[in-house]
Formats: C-alpha cells, structure tokens, sequence
C-alpha cells in the first residue's frame, strides 16, 4: 500500500498504463487528410482558381490542411491571414479584369462602328456611281 | 443643245473627287453646272444633296432630294439618300418608309445596302418600348 492508500501492485500498474496509452494513441494521432479530401482540396482549388484566382489555392489549402488541426484550417492564424490575401488579392484581380472587359467591349463597339460607317460610305459611292452610269442610257 | 454624256460623268465623278477632299464649294460649282447641262437628270440634283449633307444643310438637303424625285421617281438612290437626311432630321418614322420605298424600287442594287444599312441604322435609333 502507498502513501495514498491505494494498493501497488508494482509492475502490474505499469501495464495497465501502457494499455491505457495505446488505446488513447489512435484517438490522439495527428489527423491526416484522407484521400477524399485530397481530392476534393484539389478540385476545390482548381475551380475557384478558375473563377477566382489566388482564392481557389487558399480554399484548396484550408480543405486539404483541415479544418481543426492545429496550425492549419480555420483554426489557425497564418490560415486566416492567407484566406484574407488571398480574398484581397481576388478584389483586386476581379477589379482589373472588370477594367479589362470594359475596354475591350468598348474597342470591340468603336470596331464596330467604323466598319459599319466605312462599308455606308463605300455603299454609298457606289450607288451614286451606278446613278452616273444610268445617265445617257 | 444635247451634252456629250461622258463629259457629264466625267464632271460627275471629279465633284465627287472634291466632295470626298471636303472642297465643297468646287463640288457643288460642278454639280450645279451639270445641272445646267442635263436639267432632266436626277444625278446632279442628288450629288448637290450629298453635298449638303457634308455641310450639315440637312433643309438645303432634303429640297435637293425632292427635285431628284420630282425628276425620276423611281430613283432608289434618291429615296435612300432622303432617307439619310429624314434620319439626320430625327425623322426616324419618314426616313423607315423612304427606305422601304428605296429597296421596293431596287431591291439588289447599289443602293439596296445602302437601304439596308440605314434600315439597321434606323432600328438602333428608334426609341425602344
């Protein structure tokens, strides 16, 4: 008997401890991301890199990284920093790529407007050329 | 006294050379002397009328396209270019049924696409409901 009142039975606690530890372990393991998840992570960030560059890896990452690990996913603080540089980064790249559109639909409606005006012009002296052949005739 | 024809669209084509150079005042001193010189034809009327269209007299224009008329009225290009001017007027509505009027009279011809144009021209203008 120890101090404590309970009976030691010397090497027998021992055992019980280890057996307790290894049931404990799988439950404590660093969780790795399944294969499903690597695969969605991957997906995830392909499709948004498409809509959406620089957002999509951030989202891949946060997928594959988990979301409760320690340092990694939503927990963490270098997650949220990049989930917000990268929604940053989104802006302004949707921004310019806005400012990109206007002007080439604008270019693309001038274009327009010039060959529209050049094939009445050459129209018209046409018509009046014809208007000249028919005098005498 | 009869003019050698193509003298008179030789004359025709060089107002034009100086219609297209913006010397209006050259332009419209040989159209008006071809007018003198065929006053039957429609031609000399309807080139003074491009003229002063260039010159923004869209008044002077139209009078010019109705003696053009007055002369041949199945003039196609006299219907599209009275068009062009009811259309510079904002007469949306008149310059639709001169140009309807225009491809009834030469529905392939020269001044068919001119007619065309306009017509498409006309549509983008037209007020939408």
């Amino acid at each position: 008997m120890n101090s404590k009142g309970s009976v030691d039975f010397g090497g027998l606690k021992q055992v019980s401890q280890i057996e307790q530890q290894a049931q404990l372990q799988p439950l404590q393991a660093p969780h790795h991301p399944g294969v499903f998840r690597s695969l969605l992570a991957g997906a995830a960030s392909i499709a948004g890199n498409m809509f959406a560059p620089g957002l999509g890896s951030a989202i891949g990452s946060l997928i594959g990284g988990g979301f409760g690990g320690g340092g990694g996913g939503f927990g963490g603080s270098s997650a949220a920093a990049l989930a917000s540089s990268g929604f940053a980064s989104n802006a302004a790249n949707f921004a310019e790529a806005q400012q990109l559109l206007a002007v080439a639909r604008q270019a693309n409606q001038d274009q327009e407007t010039i060959q529209l005006e050049s094939n009445l012009a050459k129209s018209k002296h046409e018509a009046f050329m014809a208007v000249i052949q028919n005098i005498g005739s | 006294m009869q003019a050698p024809v193509n003298e008179v669209r030789l004359m025709l084509e060089v107002g034009c050379v100086y219609r297209y150079a913006r010397r209006f005042r050259e332009a419209r001193d040989i159209f008006q002397g071809v007018r003198a010189l065929v006053p039957t034809q429609e031609a000399a009327d309807l080139a003074l009328a491009g003229v002063s269209v260039d010159e923004g007299k869209l008044e002077e224009a139209e009078s010019h396209c109705r003696r053009a008329l007055e002369l041949n009225r199945a003039s196609a290009a006299a219907y599209a270019q009275l068009a062009e001017v009811q259309l510079l007027q904002n007469g949306t509505a008149s310059a639709r049924q001169s140009l309807q009027k225009s491809l009834e009279l030469s529905p392939n011809g020269p001044s068919a696409s001119v007619a065309k144009t306009l017509l498409m021209l006309s549509s983008m203008a037209a007020p939408r409901r």
